[in-house]
């Protein structure tokens, strides 16, 4: 019997633990348990994380449901906008279960939660994209771009209908791909090499204009520069002149004397090395060539 | 009794039923016993491993964790993370320890937008079946504002700012956080020209981006903090790449022309700046120069005018004759004709001499013609 001891004590401790695990269950954080009776499940789940007691199976089940964000990426493809453009777009969205115990009754599992949910996105996905022209989609003027409208419109619609009927909160949405269907793209691609060409041309006739404007304009202002500084050179030339006449006053005394000292200084300027000079004896003072004598003898 | 004893005892007053059989059975008895043994041993240390494992653990520095008691978070308010080193916790099932690496910044790669992406997950078409068309099956790609293609590949650097939230509020991170990345690149691409996008704007461009995602990330509570949104890629399609080069090109060479010009520009003004400098020097020495000769030239004549008033002859004689001196004792060739009352001579000059001129190859050297008169020659008559 002492023997048999241990293995009963083993057999004690599984049926306990097994025990114990049929009647204690935890709530995490951010999880949710809905605890059904019978297949019937209570009135509200349990979201308050701690240790619960339910009785074993097959009287009590513990239904355990993230309520976390999970990330649903809806499926890419065409939809047709307003303007009868053809497009293919993808919506994800981020979802949370929000009413557990609808979520258990309706879908059950996260994987039929996102078959449901995509639907969802399709339908709204193709109805408020069709409500609206190309150019709300995609434009350069942000003012007529209305791409956070759109993805709030699909948002709006998609969320109560999430609830009431699966019970989750869509808790955002976003566009995450647009693009063109494969035949447009050639066309694309013939219009953006034409783009192109125009851009081309315009950066080379740019250039040759800038250039010429900056060539004109610098020659303009070294132009005017030089006018510039013409005109003042001018001035000083005038300022000189008019300091110089004030000197001329002086020479007023005796305008024969002044004449005279500038023949005298003309004559030192003119007559350099080279200069051949002719003088007749009657210039002084070759006259005393001549034999004159400036002085007759006193006395005779 | 210790167990030695007890496998005496087993060896000892055991019955022989068979005596050949006796000491395998035997040898076989002690076998299992030891490995029963043994294998108690080895639950219980099984048991004592994971105990301590659970009760104890490590966070490394670059770590943080969260300890979950009953799947609540353990601590008050600043006690709530545990730090780098060791800590204590209850085993499991009672306490659970997540771990959240908090410090590290993690990177999130989107290649959403390249070609070829889904083709490389599905079955990619050979080269030569390579097409002239995008499919959306295949390729992704980025729309511009002005509806233009673009390849990119974009990176999202993030840190865990609010582990808490972080871990409580989104089931998967990673794919959320690439959907919100994929999100603000559509957005933003779509409200952009290719030109800023693709080469004159692309920080705003990726400016805009990380914007964005903050905002949104920050709206929707998510723990991170966007450290960086990089561009690790921009390209066109490899369809019309050749004409996107051509912009290049002719951008290329309109900045070519306005620098060409611009130095242009740059010459002409300073020379223009030194022309007009030295035309203004030369105008202030001309004023300089003339003011001082006039005020010599005053100066001197009022000085003679003093010696002029007491005696004018002398005083003129002397300044001629001294300037005569002056004059004629440097030049070189000097006649003085004596000239009388009735005397008529006429003098012959030959005018352009070129006395040093030195003479042409092949001219003729020979000796000087006769002066002839011409209309080079000028007649003096002194009467």
């Amino acid at each position: 019997m002492k023997r048999k001891l241990p293995i009963l004590l083993l057999a004690l401790l599984i049926a306990a633990v097994f025990l114990v695990q049929q009647i204690f269950f935890i709530v995490h954080t951010a999880s949710a348990v809905v605890v059904t009776t019978f297949g019937k499940p209570a009135d509200a789940a349990i979201t308050e994380p701690g240790l619960y007691l339910k009785w074993p199976r097959p009287v009590q089940k513990a239904y355990r449901f993230d309520t976390r964000i999970q990330c649903l990426e809806g499926s890419y493809e065409q939809t047709l906008t307003k303007d009868g453009k053809t497009i293919v777009a993808t919506a994800y969205l981020g979802w949370r279960v929000d009413e557990p115990v609808k979520f258990l009754e309706r879908v059950g599992t996260v994987a039929e939660a996102e078959r449901s949910l995509e639907g969802l996105v399709r339908n709204y996905k193709n109805g408020v994209i069709g409500s609206h022209p190309l150019s709300h989609l995609i434009n350069v003027d942000t003012k007529a771009l209305r791409f956070a409208q759109i993805e709030s419109e699909m948002l709006a619609a998609i969320q109560p209908e999430a609830r009431a009927r699966y019970g989750v909160e869509v808790v955002m949405l976003g566009i995450r791909k647009i693009g063109l269907p494969e035949t447009i793209t050639e066309a694309v691609f013939q219009r953006m090499r034409e783009e192109r060409r125009t851009v081309s041309e315009r950066y080379r006739s740019e250039g040759a204009k800038e250039a010429a404007l900056i060539r004109a304009d610098a020659d303009k202002r070294a132009r005017t520069l030089l006018a510039d500084a013409e005109a003042s050179a001018k001035r000083i030339r005038a300022d000189g002149d008019a300091a110089a006449a004030e000197y001329y006053a002086t020479f007023e005394k005796n305008p024969e004397l002044a004449m005279f000292l500038r023949k005298l200084e003309v004559l030192e300027q003119t007559l350099k090395k080279k200069a051949t000079v002719v003088l007749g004896t009657d210039t002084e003072p070759y006259d005393l060539l001549r034999g004159a004598a400036p002085f007759a003898p006193e006395k005779k | 009794m210790t167990q030695p004893e007890q496998q005496q005892q087993h060896a000892g007053p055991a019955p022989r039923p068979n005596a050949g059989q006796e000491p395998a059975s035997r040898a076989l008895v002690r076998a299992f016993d030891l490995g029963f043994r043994l294998l108690r041993w080895l639950v219980l240390a099984l048991v004592l491993a994971f105990l301590a494992r659970s009760a104890i653990f490590v966070v490394p520095q670059h770590e943080i964790a969260l300890v979950l008691r009953f799947g609540r978070v353990t601590g008050s308010a600043d006690q709530r993370i545990r730090k780098p080193g060791l800590h204590f916790a209850c085993p499991y099932p009672v306490d659970r320890v997540i771990r959240v690496a908090a410090e590290r910044v993690h990177t999130i790669e989107s290649d959403t937008f390249m070609a070829g992406t889904r083709a490389a997950k599905t079955a990619a078409p050979p080269p030569w079946r390579r097409s002239a068309m995008l499919s959306p099956d295949r390729d992704g790609y980025m729309m511009t504002g002005d509806a233009n293609i673009l390849h990119g590949k974009w990176a999202l650097r993030y840190r865990i700012a609010e582990p808490e939230r972080f871990v409580f509020n989104m089931a998967q991170a990673d794919r959320l956080l690439r959907g919100e990345l994929d999100h603000a690149i559509v957005a933003v691409s779509a409200q952009s020209h290719v030109d800023q996008a693709l080469r004159t704007d692309v920080e705003a461009y990726r400016g805009r981006v990380q914007d964005l995602i903050r905002q949104r990330c920050r709206n929707l509570q998510l723990g991170v903090q966007i450290e960086r949104v990089d561009v690790l890629l921009l390209a066109p399609p490899r369809q019309v790449k050749d004409a996107f080069e051509q912009v290049m090109k002719a951008e290329n060479q309109r900045s070519e022309e306005i620098s060409a010009a611009r130095t242009y520009a740059a010459r002409v003004e300073n020379e223009a700046r030194g022309k007009a400098a030295r035309i203004r020097a030369e105008a202030d020495v001309y004023k300089q120069r003339l003011v001082s000769s006039i005020s010599a030239d005053a100066a001197y004549f009022n000085k003679v005018y003093e010696k002029f008033a007491a005696q004018p002859l002398i005083t003129t004689q002397t300044l001629l004759q001294d300037t005569l001196r002056r004059v004629l004792a440097r030049v070189e060739d000097k006649y003085i004709l004596r000239t009388t009352p009735d005397s008529r001579q006429e003098l012959r000059i030959l005018l352009n001499r070129e006395k040093d001129r030195r003479p042409e190859p092949g001219e003729n050297t020979g000796p000087m013609p006769e002066p002839k008169r011409s209309s080079d020659e000028a007649l003096f008559e002194f009467p």
